[in-house]
């Protein structure tokens, strides 16, 4: 019987997988928030304050956005984070999207 | 019903019986919005490489839902009445947190009620005379917007 302190296959790291690709760090996607008559004002403000950590009064900025522009672009992200954001305002039931900048 | 803040910063919503009852109904026909319909890619212009990402959100939103109706189940059996002179109360505390949580489930109700109804301008609504099919719609998209209102005044 062989007692060994080391294992016989070590593992590798393949150094393509854990690397994010440009278009994953670039700031390059915007987060437009569009408007809809049923979700309540106070709620889209809430949202926004939980989701983007952000204080009443900018909060509340583009919330009227939505209201009276019809949209507001709330972030400029990476495509990662972009996607992070816009995942949580589904769950919040906000009309969200995101697109590449020009 | 009335919401009393704490000193510990929580808050309560006392309620009778028939309003913990009422409560209790609109979250069981919890979710009411379709995680189909869910998109991040803009109708006006979508971008042909985020086609993947939108599944892996239908995907996300379908999760959460299944994950809320759990919970929704486990917080009800969780609130216990207490007996007054005129029967049971139903004393519901949140937090800041579980408040958020509400607020959400109620939101998804009054949206997914509303898109049942072909998606009103909320004006219009009192002009309609609803068929015995809209009318429960109705009264979950109302109520919900109230009980959101009542929450979204505490938090603030």
């Amino acid at each position: 019987m062989r007692f060994n302190a080391e294992p016989t296959v070590m593992p590798t790291v393949d150094p393509t997988t854990d690397q994010k690709t440009q278009e994953d760090v670039d700031p390059g996607y915007l987060v437009i928030c569009w408007d809809d008559p049923v979700n309540l004002m106070d709620y889209v403000t809430h949202v926004f304050q939980k989701v983007f950590g952000w204080e009443r009064s900018k909060a509340d900025k583009h919330m009227l956005e939505v209201h009276e522009s019809g949209k507001s672009m709330l972030v400029r992200e990476s495509m990662e984070m972009a996607e992070h954001y816009v995942h949580q305002l589904h769950r919040y039931n906000l009309h969200a999207t995101m697109e590449r900048s020009e | 019903m009335n919401v009393t803040r704490q000193e510990d910063g929580k808050f309560e919503l006392r309620m009778e019986e028939e309003e913990w009852r009422s409560l209790c109904h609109l979250l069981s026909q919890y979710p009411l919005t379709s995680a189909d319909h869910h998109s991040l890619n803009s109708k006006k212009n979508p971008d042909p490489g985020l086609k993947e990402s939108d599944q892996w959100l239908r995907d996300s939103v379908s999760k959460h839902q299944t994950d809320r109706e759990v919970q929704i189940k486990q917080w009800i059996q969780s609130i216990e009445p207490v007996d007054n002179d005129e029967g049971h109360l139903y004393p519901v505390l949140f937090d800041a947190e579980r408040a958020d949580w509400l607020i959400e489930i109620l939101n998804d109700l009054r949206v997914g009620s509303w898109m049942s109804l072909n998606c009103p301008a909320p004006e219009t609504l009192s002009d309609k005379s609803p068929d015995s099919e809209e009318w429960p719609r109705i009264w979950i998209m109302e109520v919900s917007g109230m009980y959101q209102s009542i929450l979204l005044q505490a938090l603030s």
